[in-house]
């Protein structure tokens, strides 16, 4: 499109551009700019490189290695993948992980979307209850799952089983059946992982502009049209963002394994990070957990590429 | 100057292996095979040394520190630092702390423990003479010897029997405890009932899953690994026996594996709720804290494990064992604290404070030690404690792993002879990886 056919107004800017020597001060100008841009991000690189690029390399480099920690590792090939193969428990792990996803992620973000087109509202005491769902996902997870050790207790002095007894139910061995036990580890991550869902609902719903409910007002549209055809369509971007990192945090769950099971009973609740952690550090095999991280992140990246394959990713946003 | 994409990608590429290969470079030098020097005179000796240890928690820490420690120290001039660990977490304590460079200079680990770190190099050799010396008997020193040499010595047993409230025996007319795997059975389902299990076995009150099947397996005349540690004997007929009375007991009622001992409150056993159970010398100061009517002259009676195969009777020995780091900066003096830890004045305290049992009877009269049933048996009985852990340097790796297998057959996910399978996989995977 040339200059000729389409003028357009005259602007400040647009009498720069004709001036003589405008294209060698604009190169002057987008130099600085890239020169101050680099050097802004700076430190964020370096920082990625080195904390996050740096061991990522290592760990691919020590997965193809025999290495116990004491000795020097030892080339060893594909034999630590061959070995994942091979693992059980591995898969296991990952099962186990995805079954978590598959349940407590759609049950929490449902739960958190609830709160936040209800605390989205001007009710009393709106703020309060804000903090109250936030504030399980801010309290440390040891803490969290301190709590949810007593909660579960397996005998009739545990909170769950005291409130089970009324209806004469229990008491549950929550925690240590392993059919049960990887349900309640369940419950415990929907709990936790509500709060920062609602938070980043609340405030994606700031952003949806009024006139679209009014539009749909005129159209007769009720509570539930209007959610189901305006507020969750709009919602997309913050849907997928959310899908995303709950995916990413649940296959990073250690901590709340770790204090909660232990992986165990019988390996029912062992997940993916609490198995690398146990090859690596209980088992001394380090080369191979540094495969089995490698997995990991390749099943991180693939889950990534199909959410945004399902949700649509944030076009649009 | 200037950078290109490719030439920044490869310098930290480089720059990433270069950094992988220094840190796994990292733990210092090891020195396994170099003994100990036990015969310097340690109030020349200086400087500061640190303990790990399982044991000592809560109150009996105190006792740690004023009573064993504090002496030394007001002798020498050596400090000591203790960091005090949980047993479920010793294992990564010690391996997160050799990829650190940042070991203890003693360790105290446990029975099945001193094979695998003694082939890995970290514990330093005692010599033999100076062991010869200390009068321990054979059985509990069998479990402190790698290929023929020493590189731990046991601190304090934990040896694991059965109890059982006599008046429950009274009732249904039972006057002997069993003494057999059968009779066993016959009293556990005749105890069984009216809320009360006849047999508490796997609540944990005294070990685990796993512990109870080893324990049961030495019963059925087995072992878990042959004699020079490279090959395992899980899978064999004693396994398959033990697996079987277990399944069988919970078959009938009278063990309930959803029957656990919640953190802090007490067992089964001391609540009532199970008539016998298999408990540890260590339970006793859990004993007189919260259930003190259970300690009273005949309050509960104590038996050993029948054979199932007309044999003697068995005992499970558990225990802490002492070592010496071979990355330890300070060996003579971390040996010292390790000699004054095993004299028989400091063994009877530090035992007398755990509950546990001293690893011979020549210690000075204690009223803490002798006041305890569950102690007084297990040093009556020390000649019956064959039923140990490990035997093989892979065990650190089948031990992680061995509980959930366990769990596994108990809980119906795989039948018995799947277990002995995936017993037999795991033993071998780990037996083929030593070096």
């Amino acid at each position: 499109m040339s200059a000729a056919v389409s003028p357009g107004p005259t602007t400040p800017d647009a009498e720069r551009v004709a001036a003589p020597d405008a294209p060698v001060r604009r190169r002057s100008v987008r130099t600085a700019e890239r020169r101050w841009g680099l050097i802004l991000a700076a430190p964020a690189t370096l920082h990625t490189l080195l904390w996050i690029g740096v061991p990522i390399i290592v760990a691919i480099v020590l997965s193809f290695t025999a290495y116990d920690i004491i000795h020097a590792p030892e080339f060893a090939g594909l034999e630590n993948y061959a070995t994942i193969f091979t693992d059980g428990l591995f898969w296991r792990s990952v099962l186990h992980n995805a079954i978590i996803a598959g349940v407590g992620i759609p049950i929490s973000m449902f739960l958190a979307l609830v709160f936040a087109v209800m605390l989205n509202r001007a009710i009393p005491g709106q703020g309060i209850f804000r903090v109250m769902v936030f504030l399980p996902h801010i309290t440390a997870t040891v803490a969290v799952a301190m709590i949810w050790l007593w909660i579960y207790n397996p005998s009739e002095n545990g909170l769950m089983n005291v409130v089970l007894g009324v209806v004469g139910i229990g008491p549950l061995p929550f925690l240590t059946n392993p059919d049960l036990a990887l349900a309640s580890v369940i419950l415990v991550t929907i709990w936790q992982g509500i709060g920062l869902k609602m938070l980043i609902y609340l405030a994606a719903l700031q952003g949806v502009d009024g006139q679209l409910y009014e539009a749909a007002d005129l159209d007769g549209a009720n509570f539930v049209q209007k959610f189901f055809h305006v507020t969750v369509p709009m919602l997309r971007p913050a849907t997928f963002f959310i899908l995303i990192t709950a995916l990413i945090a649940n296959f990073q769950t250690f901590d709340l394994i770790y204090i909660l099971t232990e992986g165990g009973p019988a390996n029912s609740t062992s997940v993916v990070t609490y198995r690398i952690y146990q090859t690596a550090f209980q088992e001394f095999r380090v080369g191979l957990a540094n495969a089995q991280s490698v997995i990991l992140l390749l099943i991180l990246i693939v889950l990534a590429f199909l959410s945004r394959k399902i949700v649509g990713g944030t076009d649009g946003d | 100057m200037s950078f290109s994409r490719r030439t920044l990608l490869g310098t930290t590429g480089a720059a990433a292996v270069g950094l992988g290969a220094a840190a796994c470079g990292s733990g210092g030098a090891l020195d396994p095979d170099v003994p100990l020097d036990l015969a310097v005179d340690d109030t020349d000796l200086a400087g500061s040394i640190s303990l790990l240890t399982p044991d000592f928690v809560g109150d009996d820490r105190p006792v740690l520190d004023q009573e064993v420690i504090a002496p030394f120290t007001e002798r020498t001039g050596i400090d000591v630092s203790v960091d005090q660990v949980d047993w479920n977490k010793l294992n990564e304590k010690i391996s997160t702390g050799i990829a650190g460079g940042i070991i203890a200079d003693l360790i105290m680990t446990g029975v099945g423990w001193t094979q695998p770190f003694a082939e890995k190099g970290i514990f330093a050799e005692i010599p033999a003479d100076y062991i010869e010396g200390l009068g321990f008997d054979e059985s509990v020193l069998a479990p402190a010897r790698f290929e023929g040499k020493y590189y731990s010595l046991p601190q304090a047993l934990d040896l694991r029997f059965l109890a059982y409230h006599p008046e429950m025996f009274a009732a249904k007319g039972i006057t002997e405890p069993p003494t057999s795997m059968d009779e066993l059975a016959e009293v556990a389902l005749e105890l069984t009932g009216d809320g009360v299990v006849g047999f508490d076995y796997l609540s944990g009150s005294a070990g685990s899953a796993r512990q109870a099947f080893v324990f049961l397996l030495y019963a059925f005349g087995g072992t878990m690994f042959s004699e020079d540690g490279l090959s395992t004997k899980l899978h064999e007929e004693p396994g398959r026996l033990t697996l079987q009375w277990m399944l069988d007991r919970m078959d009938d009622g009278s063990i309930d594996y959803d029957m656990q001992a919640a953190e802090g409150q007490p067992s089964p056993f001391q609540q009532k709720k199970a008539a016998m159970s298999l408990v540890a010398t260590g339970n006793w100061p859990t004993w007189m804290q919260m259930t003190p009517e259970l300690c009273e002259e005949g309050a509960a009676g104590v038996f050993l494990m029948p054979s199932g195969v007309g044999g003697d009777p068995v005992m499970f020995q558990g225990g802490t064992f002492i070592s010496v780091s071979s990355l330890s900066q300070n060996k003579d003096a971390a040996g010292a604290f390790m000699k004054h830890m095993l004299e028989p004045e400091f063994l009877g305290i530090a035992n007398a404070a755990t509950g546990k049992v001293p690893p011979t009877p020549d210690i000075p009269e204690n009223e803490e030690i002798q006041s305890s049933l569950l102690t007084r048996f297990g040093l009556e009985n020390l000649e019956y404690a064959g039923a140990t852990e490990g035997g093989t340097a892979g065990y650190m790796q089948i031990r992680t792993n061995l509980d959930g297998i366990v769990e596994g057959c108990l809980t119906r996910r795989a039948s018995v002879e799947e277990t002995l399978a995936d017993m037999k996989s795991l033993c071998d995977d780990a037996i083929s990886r030593l070096r």
